[in-house]
């Protein structure tokens, strides 16, 4: 028979209070906390997975605001071309009315007005302010207006050279880990200028306008027929048109793109949520059963200690 | 005849009475620490031949002696000595660990708020919020570093305490051991059966204490005195000599408190490595292999964002058309040591030699050293390199320690064969090749590993010089915001006629995903870790520290239980049983008395007749 001390009951029975009261501040502590994972040590891949889940969750969250921002820098460009579309459309219909041999000059007059008119919302549209007050179609300077012109006699009225001022620098952005070169800006020069073999600018759809203007003001070029010039107008126009049409569809497909990875990063944030809380979040109901199975321990080994405590040969004696 | 008879009595009433004494010593110490309960050993005395027989005449006290199973107790003895190791270690180790991952969590929000501001700032380069961000965000990941490592400092400070008390703990057990060991000479010449079982008890406490401080082996010689030696294989305790032990800063890196023993008046230092159980094993060892671990890595880690941001900033150009200047400094005035510094005006790391590290904590020369050359460092940087390579060294440097040893092969020529670096951390040898040292007259650089050693004077070498050289340590607590404008910020890639676009943030941009690049621990990008790789790297390291402390802990708690258990049993105390004995011992007191009553009345018998 194994000899009992004294001393074995005592550690016996504290050291089973301990233990099960030591047990059930845990699983409170966890119900409190709302975690499993209390301390790297209870799980240390665990843990470190959690800390890189958290910083790629912060990532993404990074990504979906750029993403956010973008977007509407990209829908107000839309909103933009939109209406240099429509204002290309007016003027196309302008320059075909001009090419009417029949008019009178007060009636081209009349036209050229209109013309002005839609010229000059162009400008202000080549011109736009992003949100920030940034210019959008300048390039990297945004600070200038890309678009101006100077007044100019020409064909002895009153004209306008048009000059682009901005500059052909792309502004990249970072949409996700792997795409760091998401253009979000398009520069005025590729859509309402083009260039010569030399790279030098030598048209825009401005000095078309401003032709059709001056011709509806009687300043055609020496020896130019009203048919020859308006011709010239409309193919001008015609092709600047096509220009702006795929800058447009250009921005159509990056708005598709920053929508479709927009989608792809709120997935992936979702299923790395998914993961953290598989590791740290407590599970309720397990963490309840275990608290209560932990109480009835221990309601038991102190009533147990509360009797043995009280079994003493001395008070028989 | 009732001589012979009250004798027997007489003999009776003594033991029993020794038995009542033993069993209220046995109740009155049942609950004190170290109690053997004791039982008193009878002997019949010899009978006496009377007229052809022998008759009885009554007992003898023999001795009074402890229940005691040697071997359990040794047992019992060497698993606490390992339990106070592991408790110490897992309390402390959990201490970073929770650290870690509290501040870490800071570290790592801070430094995505920063790296997430310079996106923002690439979609608005000219924005001034946007700009001011950009600070305030770099001053919490400098805040969120140096936190860390004040914390660190703290606790490295009750670390020290600690240490100190153990040993003072150490010294106390030790003088005391060596006192009891005089009074058990003593007492064993007076008494025929040896030292009191009660001075016995006194001993052998002393002896587990001096187990649960530091590993030890214990000798009890054949006259009871107990000779105890230490970690090394050193005397502790020798019958009535104790070595004095003391808490002395340690030759080699004088910042931290070491065990020293003091032998016939000669005082060295006893090698932390042979230290492995007891308190001051654990202590010793979290700060080796997890507190000094730690304060390294997250110096590599602080001087690699520094570096890396830095020199990216420095390519681009802010709104005043500069340069950008650095973001992060370290301040060296905020360092105990004015004098270290291995940074200069403009670039964090100098290609200069002469800013380097000259003394306190981060080079130290061991004191036992022959020679006298000095030895500095630096991380060699150079400014005209290509800004793809120009940091390769700070990608490389490990964030360890490093022990190096002049071994001088004795060939008359200095070179890298002549050196062993070696990491303090798991005790990893650095391999070196002959172009890792390059001599240049009396001053010589070592080159391993990201670091560059400078030796002043190579010809004040000797062999078996040693040196300690901690390259990244503590530089996360010196860790400052060098911007103060928030035209300072250089979102800007380039400048086009002497200015800057408004618009232009592509610096902003390549700012924003160094978040994402391989930047540490390796030259090679695709092996190098992120700056929140290598910094959950090291919260991985302790956290698998700290549980392995933990599940080592667990077992060997119930090891001791299991064990005390039995040593309980075997020489525990229990009530009743003494209870039983009072009852016992009462009665045969009774009786003998009961005897010499009878032994008077036959002689009044006689008397009678």
């Amino acid at each position: 028979m194994t000899r009992i001390s004294t001393n074995q009951f005592f550690d016996t029975n504290l050291y089973g209070m301990q233990l099960a009261g030591t047990r059930m501040l845990r699983a409170q502590s966890e119900l409190i906390t709302q975690k499993k994972l209390q301390n790297a040590a209870d799980n240390p891949s665990g843990a470190v997975q959690v800390l890189r889940a958290n910083q790629t969750i912060g990532e993404y969250d990074q990504f979906l605001r750029t993403i956010t921002t973008v977007r509407s820098r990209l829908e107000v460009t839309d909103t933009v071309m939109g209406n240099f579309g429509n204002a290309v459309v007016r003027a196309k219909e302008l320059a075909v009315q001009m090419g009417n041999g029949s008019l009178s000059d007060a009636a081209r007059e009349g036209i050229a007005k209109e013309a002005e008119a839609v010229l000059l919302s162009m400008q202000a549209q080549a011109n736009s302010v992003d949100s920030d007050g940034a210019r959008m179609f300048a390039g990297f300077k945004t600070d200038t207006a890309p678009v101006s012109a100077t007044v100019v006699t020409r064909n002895g009225v009153s004209s306008r050279d048009w000059s682009y001022d901005g500059d052909s620098e792309i502004r990249f952005t970072s949409i996700t880990e792997a795409r760091n070169d998401f253009a979000t800006n398009i520069t005025g020069d590729r859509i309402f200028f083009s260039r010569d073999n030399s790279g030098m600018i030598d048209d825009s759809i401005f000095a078309a306008m401003q032709k059709l203007v001056d011709v509806g003001n009687g300043g055609r070029d020496p020896g130019e027929s009203l048919a020859d010039a308006v011709g010239n107008i409309l193919g001008r126009l015609d092709q600047f048109s096509q220009q702006a049409f795929t800058a447009r569809a250009d921005i159509g497909a990056r708005l598709v793109e920053i929508d479709a990875t927009e989608n792809a990063t709120e997935n992936s944030k979702l299923s790395l949520l998914k993961l953290k809380s598989e590791i740290e979040d407590v599970d309720i109901s397990e963490a309840i059963t275990r608290f209560t199975q932990q109480q009835t321990i221990l309601e038991a080994a102190r009533g147990s200690y509360a009797r043995i405590q009280d079994l003493s040969l001395f008070k028989f004696l | 005849m009732t001589a012979a008879i009250t004798n027997a009595g007489l003999s009776g009433l003594f033991s029993n009475q020794v038995q009542l004494e033993t069993a209220g010593h046995n109740l009155a110490n049942a609950t004190v620490e170290g109690y053997h309960r004791q039982r008193v050993v009878l002997a019949t005395q010899d009978s006496l031949l009377r007229g052809g027989f022998f008759v009885g005449r009554g007992v003898d006290v023999q001795t009074v002696e402890r229940v005691v199973d040697r071997f359990i107790e040794k047992q019992v003895q060497e698993a606490k000595s390992e339990e106070a190791y592991l408790d110490i270690l897992q309390q402390q180790v959990n201490q970073i660990s929770s650290l870690l991952q509290d501040g870490g969590d800071t570290l790592a929000a801070s430094m995505q708020a920063f790296f997430g501001g310079f996106t923002q700032l690439a979609g608005s380069p000219s924005s001034q919020p946007q700009r001011q961000l950009i600070l305030a965000t770099g001053s919490a990941v400098a805040g969120a570093f140096a936190t860390l490592q004040r914390r660190l400092d703290i606790i490295r400070d009750s670390l020290d305490n600690g240490i100190s008390s153990a040993i003072t703990q150490l010294d106390d057990a030790a003088t005391n051991l060596a006192r009891i060991n005089v009074l058990i000479v003593e007492q064993g010449q007076t008494s025929t059966t040896g030292a009191s079982p009660d001075l016995l008890d006194s001993r052998d406490l002393l002896v587990s204490r001096i187990g649960t401080l530091v590993n030890s082996s214990v000798l009890i010689q054949s006259n009871g005195t107990a000779s105890v030696q230490i970690a090394d294989g050193r005397t502790l305790v020798e019958s009535g000599r104790a070595s004095r032990v003391s808490a002395r800063p340690s030759e080699t890196s004088p910042a931290d408190l070491t065990l020293y023993l003091d032998v016939g008046g000669v005082t060295t230092r006893v090698q932390e490595t042979t230290i492995i159980r007891g308190t001051l094993g654990g202590l010793f060892e979290m700060r080796r292999e997890t507190l000094d671990y730690t304060e390294g890595q997250l110096g590599r880690l602080a001087l690699s964002v520094a570096a890396e941001v830095n020199e990216l900033h420095g390519s681009g150009f802010d709104l005043n058309a500069q340069a950008g200047r650095d973001i992060f400094l370290f301040d060296e005035n905020q360092a105990n040591n004015a004098a270290e510094t291995i940074l200069d005006q403009n670039h964090l790391f100098s290609t200069a030699d002469t800013y380097s590290n000259t003394a306190g904590r981060r080079v130290q020369a061991s004191t036992q050293n022959d020679g006298t050359a000095q030895i500095r460092y630096t991380i060699p940087v150079d400014p005209a390199a290509p800004l793809e390579t120009r940091l390769n060294s700070v990608r490389e440097i490990t964030g360890d320690a490093y022990s190096i040893l002049f071994r001088d092969d004795g060939n008359g020529t200095v070179g890298a064969e002549d050196f062993t670096v070696t990491s303090l951390s798991g005790g990893r040898e650095v391999a070196l090749s002959a172009g890792d040292f390059v001599r240049t007259g009396d001053s010589a650089k070592l080159e391993f590993e990201g670091i560059r050693l400078l030796i002043d004077n190579v010809t004040r070498l000797q062999g078996g010089d040693s040196y300690e050289v901690r390259p990244t340590a503590g530089f996360a607590g010196l860790m400052k915001l060098g911007l103060t404008d928030p035209r300072d910020v250089a979102a800007a890639g380039s400048l086009e006629g002497g200015v800057i676009r408004p618009g232009d943030g592509r610096n902003a941009q390549a700012m924003a995903d160094l978040q994402r690049a391989g930047l540490i621990g390796s030259s090679d990008p695709a092996e190098a870790s992120t700056f929140i790789e290598a910094f959950s790297e090291i919260a991985g390291t302790v956290g698998v520290q700290a549980e392995s402390a933990k599940l080592r802990g667990n077992a060997q708690t119930a090891l001791v239980r299991q064990l005390t258990d039995q040593q309980q049993s075997i020489s525990g105390v229990n009530l009743d049983e003494e209870a039983a004995s009072l009852l016992r011992f009462q009665q045969a007191y009774q009786a003998s008395a009961k005897l010499i009553a009878i032994a008077g009345s036959l002689l009044q018998s006689l008397l009678e007749i």
